[in-house]
């Protein structure tokens, strides 16, 4: 197995585990292909199992004969290891490095993973599109599945099926298509029964600098619109940002041309910033010296907190748009994955009472209009 | 003079009128004049925040004269307290001898042979601010004891305030030595060995100064300050830094701030409350009184003192109590606590909450405030390990302000005496216990207390939070809209209800089977629900039919009387299909199992009845009752219909008397009697009818009759009319 070639120290004995907040534990480490085992081999017996994979970043800092690693992992989880030898520590160091950026996706842990527990239901075929869209019954007058996208030509990140206006051909979704970046056109994602009203989601149109349109994406959304309703579209960039984004081929619905349309902007960090933001967040959390006012502070300059209060306050004007104003809305930010799925995903849940549910959680959107799992 | 103004509240989507107590009102600002009216700025001390627009400035200045009077009276005597009367049914002595300083010392085990209980202090005359009696080392002479008083601050010399059980380690408090900058004292230097005797498990102890050290040494050129190292053997100095009154008042202050701030941004939000710095200071005493029950859970004495020994000491070392000894996590237990150490040991409550006019700026303090909030801390940290709730602080918080009680009136326990506050007023003791049902922990482990009985709350800051439940209690956007630990108490008890009810349930079916003649061992597999449904159903009409003597006069004039009869019952009206063909096939058949017992075991439910039917008969047929069925069965033959058809009433009245279904507290905001729940009132079920109600419409519990254990239960008050009424109950009126 190719793994081996990796691991050049399997074992290592007398490995100090410290971890903030929790007393230090000293026992064997073991690295095996998909995990980093330290035992403490005496008689309560703690064992903590390490997946690679869940590593986010090793450090390695020589003193002396030994070294310390560190281990930065995805589920916030810190570790720092004591080695005695140095030579160790570098060995475990890249070892680690090394099998948690394994490039060969057939090489990674759910390719070898086997259920302790029989499998009594198969989750691949507890959620479809064409089940899904049975939730919305209400809404099939003026919608239907589209198999446009089943070879994934038209939107590489879409589903093979969605949900668009009725009225609306293929060939016109195909040209829409066009006109959003990445080929996200707008589709439905959620029908809220009690107003009526929809909520869609797709990417920013490309309109760019010399304020390009597109007839067939206008039929599209304007579809939606019966005579004299409204709709909000929420930009999730301040407009400052959707105005630059003209520039480099993006941009924004321009209100002349989406006439029942009014644009909202509902200003959200981009995606850069929140990975910033939550590295300085888990350093302040983990960080088990400060004082008060050091966390404090910290916590205020990660920006953690106003990143998800902003988020909230977005998901809200688009559950109170549908539900206390009666009117239909259109998420999107930029490339309609990152902002647009949090402000959709949340106003579901704030609205809808099934997606509170262990089932019904599973079932927003998530899956369904992410990039293929799996990829960085 | 009334002590509450009645007003109207200038935004309407409140409730429309308000009581406040004048006592609770803080600050009254009158703000500048603008189109509408003249606002008036009400802050109270339990966190509200008010704004009156009055119309006219002329009646704005009478009112904000009037208030700045009325909140902050001349004399002591015109405190609420003693106007107050209480419309509930509360004693004015109720709850004034629920504590006593004797008896809670007696439970930690002392006097023994290292403490005496000594009388100098009978007149308060060795320590005015201390309690009569005092708790010494049994090695301290009265030359001793007299000359360490007048070595410290105030004569508060060093007493026992805790002794741990389990090692003998003690707590003991006191004030700043005199030193100043070389005075010594023999006596206390030998007050302190005798003290540090007095555990012989240890050969030092440590004395923890709670002042930053700076602080201490500015008191030495007062002529106070801290004890001199080098005349004290064996001991250890410690200098914990909580910072002084002025300090956390201005904190609070700039806390009342950050709370009433509308709509702040994140980082404004962070930024104040790092800057008003209050969650240090409650990290600082945090960590304080950890060190302190740290040292004594390891066996090593205390003894704890600050300036004068009545506040950072009063705070410290009841945390520390909290911490070592699980009887302070209980109701009964936290109230004696407060009894001790801060009503005992003379915390200044009337100067620290400015209740008087005379009372300067610079005595106010939110010291008990502030130890309120550290207890709220560790229950945030060990959520199973307190038997009250967060409602109990907030309540006990309100009425240190509101001067109701006479509890807190005073600032010793001989001022509390001259002003004979147990005969002039009531207690907050009495008015808690009459209470208690709203401030239990449903989440509450007794055996916290044996498994983990002492408990150190984590200092750190990432474990620290933000108190919204007090400082921001009026505002009900921000609160959880489902309370989750009243939803589970409501479970619990919704679940004993249920449980009680079943027991009922089954004792009626026994009695039923066994008059059909069932053997004791059908019976019970039938209860267990193993029992093949078919047999019965066999049996039952068989029986039925085959042997009419024996039932029909139980059970014809009761069928007759059901088909007609006003109060059909589900159970009543599928008896009838039932006798005459009987299908048993599923559970949901159960019930109607039941409904057909009934009409059989009438009989033996009319002896019953006869009999006393409530506690006296559950307790018989528990457990000698088998004889006693027998024999009511055989007796109820000669029953006349008449009265057989009353005793059904009363079955069906039994089975009527328990609530299935329990109402959700969800979307409930308003008790049937118009009082608005909020956020921090408790909602209560009625154990009879299952709907929501507030404290004053359930103030009555009586036993239900649908009940195995009749233990009384509360009901609301139609409900108790109605089961006090009906004719199957001899209940003694309550």
């Amino acid at each position: 197995m190719e793994f081996v070639e990796f691991i050049k120290t399997p074992m290592v004995n007398s490995v100090t585990l410290r971890r903030p907040f929790t007393p230090d534990m000293e026992g064997t480490l073991c690295v095996t292909g998909h995990h980093l085992i330290i035992s403490s081999r005496s008689d309560n017996h703690e064992e903590l199992w390490l997946l690679h994979s869940n590593v986010d970043s090793v450090e390695k800092k020589l003193s002396g004969s030994g070294g310390t690693l560190a281990l930065k992992c995805k589920d916030f989880l810190i570790l720092y290891l004591d080695i005695p030898v140095a030579e160790d520590c570098i060995n475990v160091a890249s070892s680690v490095l090394a099998l948690s950026n394994i490039d060969d996706i057939t090489l990674r842990y759910p390719f070898f993973f086997r259920p302790m527990f029989d499998v009594i239901e198969n989750g691949w075929q507890a959620f479809s599109a064409e089940t899904e869209f049975n939730r919305f019954k209400e809404c099939q007058e003026d919608w239907r599945i589209s198999y446009v996208n089943k070879d994934y030509k038209v939107c590489p990140t879409y589903p093979h099926a969605v949900f668009v206006p009725k009225s609306i051909e293929d060939e016109t979704i195909i040209k829409a298509a066009t006109f959003r970046q990445g080929g996200r056109f707008p589709v439905l994602s959620y029908y809220h029964k009690d107003s009526k009203t929809v909520m869609m989601r797709s990417s920013q149109p490309l309109s760019g600098p010399s304020s390009k349109r597109c007839k067939e994406d206008e039929r599209l959304v304007n579809s939606v619109m019966g005579m004299g309703k409204r709709g909000f579209i929420v930009d999730t960039r301040a407009q400052g940002v959707a105005k630059m984004a003209q520039s480099k081929g993006g941009g924004f619905e321009l209100e002349a041309h989406y006439p029942q349309w009014r644009r909202i902007h509902q200003p959200i960090e981009r995606r850069t910033s929140f990975h910033d933001s939550l590295i300085k967040m888990i350093e302040a959390c983990n960080d088990s010296s400060s004082s008060m006012d050091k966390w404090l502070s910290k916590l205020e300059s990660s920006n953690w907190l106003t990143h998800v209060k902003d988020i909230l306050t977005s998901s809200c004007v688009v559950a109170q748009s549908m539900d206390k104003e009666r009117v239909s809305v259109l998420v999107h930010g930029s490339e309609g994955t990152d902002t647009t799925l949090l402000v959709s995903s949340l106003a579901q849940i704030i609205l809808d009472h099934d997606c509170r549910a262990v089932t019904g959680l599973t079932l927003v959107d998530f899956l369904l209009t992410l990039p293929v799992p799996g990829l960085p | 003079m009334s002590s509450v103004v009645r007003v109207e509240r200038d935004f309407e989507r409140q409730r429309n009128s308000d009581l406040i107590l004048h006592m609770h009102m803080g600050q009254v600002e009158k703000l500048t004049m603008t189109a509408e009216g003249c606002p008036l700025l009400i802050r109270c001390k339990n966190f509200l925040c008010l704004t009156f627009i009055v119309p006219r400035e002329r009646e704005c200045q009478d009112v904000y004269l009037s208030l700045l009077e009325f909140s902050r009276p001349a004399e002591i005597n015109k405190l609420y307290a003693f106007n107050y009367t209480s419309n509930e049914s509360l004693e004015k002595t109720h709850g004034w001898d629920m504590f006593d300083l004797q008896s809670e010392f007696m439970r930690m085990g002392a006097p023994n042979e290292n403490w005496v209980i000594t009388n100098l202090n009978a007149q308060y005359e060795l320590c005015d601010t201390y309690p009569s009696l005092l708790y010494v080392p049994a090695t301290a002479t009265t030359p001793v004891l007299v000359g360490s008083s007048k070595f410290r601050s105030r004569g508060r010399l060093p007493v026992l305030s805790y002794m741990h059980g389990e090692n003998n380690a003690t707590l003991t408090r006191c004030s700043q030595p005199l030193s100043g900058f070389s005075a010594r004292c023999v006596e206390d230097e030998q007050m302190l060995q005798a003290i540090l005797r007095a555990n012989p498990g240890s050969d030092y102890m440590y004395v923890v100064d709670t002042r930053p050290k700076i602080n201490a040494m500015v008191n030495k050129a007062q002529g106070k300050g801290y004890e001199n190292e080098s005349f004290y053997s064996n001991m250890k100095f410690q200098f914990l830094g909580i910072e002084n009154i002025h300090v956390m008042r201005a904190s609070l202050q700039k806390l009342i701030d950050l709370s009433e701030l509308k709509k702040p941004s994140m980082n404004d939000f962070l930024n104040r409350l790092e800057s008003c710095g209050w969650l240090k200071h409650i990290a600082a005493v945090i960590d304080t009184s950890a060190f302190i029950a740290r040292a004594i859970s390891d066996g090593t004495s205390v003894l704890v003192h600050c300036s004068d020994g009545w506040d950072r000491t009063a705070q410290t070392c009841s945390l520390a109590g909290i911490m070592l000894d699980p009887y302070y996590r209980t109701i009964q237990g936290f109230q004696a606590l407060i009894e001790k150490e801060w009503l005992g040991f003379g915390h200044k409550f009337t100067d620290r909450c400015g209740l008087l006019e005379s009372v300067e700026v610079k005595e106010t303090s939110p010291v008990f405030t502030q130890f309120l909030e550290c207890v709220w801390q560790m229950m945030q940290q060990f959520p199973c390990a307190f038997q009250f709730n967060e409602r109990f602080l907030l309540t006990i918080h309100d009425h240190i302000y509101s001067c109701q009680f006479g509890t807190f009136i005073g600032n010793c326990e001989k001022d509390r005496l001259d002003l004979r506050l147990t005969e002039r007023t009531y207690s907050l003791w009495g008015y808690l216990s009459l209470h208690s049902t709203e401030y239990l922990n449903p989440l509450y482990k007794k055996t916290y207390e044996i498994k983990q009985p002492v408990i150190i709350p984590n200092p750190s800051p990432q474990a620290l939070r933000y108190w919204r439940g007090m400082y921001n209690r009026f505002e009900s956007g921000i609160h959880p809209r489902e309370a989750i630990l009243d939803i589970i108490s409501a479970a619990k008890d919704h679940s004993v209800s249920l449980e009680d009810h079943v027991l009922l349930l089954e004792k009626r079916v026994t009695q039923i089977c066994k008059l059909l003649g069932k053997s004791e061992e059908a019976i019970q597999r039938k209860l267990q629900g193993h029992v093949s449904m078919d047999s019965i159903e066999g049996y039952l009409s068989g029986h039925i039919g085959d042997s009419p003597n024996v039932y029909t006069n139980a059970a014809t004039p009761i069928l007759s009387n059901h088909k007609t009869g006003p109060c059909d019952t589900p159970d009543a009206v599928e008896m009838v299909p039932l006798t005459s063909k009987g299908s048993f096939d599923s559970e949901a058949q159960l019930e109607s199992t039941k409904g057909t017992s009934i009409s059989g075991s009438l009989n033996h439910i009319k002896s019953d009845s006869e009999s006393g039917f409530d506690e006296a008969s559950s307790q018989l047929s528990r457990s000698g009752g088998v004889d006693e069925l027998a024999g009511g069965g055989g007796m109820s033959m000669v029953r006349s219909p008449s009265s057989d058809m009353l005793t059904l009433e009363q079955l069906v009245a039994e089975l009527k008397t328990v609530a299935i279904g329990w109402k959700s507290f969800r979307n409930v905001f308003n008790c049937s009697c118009a009082s608005p729940f909020d956020h921090y009132v408790k909602k209560f079920h009625c154990w009879k009818c299952g709907q929501v109600f507030c404290v004053r419409c359930i103030a009555r519990s009586i036993p239900l009759p649908g009940h195995y254990h009749r233990r009384p239960v509360p009901v609301c008050k139609p409900c108790y009319r109605e089961v006090r009424r009906s004719p199957s109950t001899e209940f003694p009126l309550s």
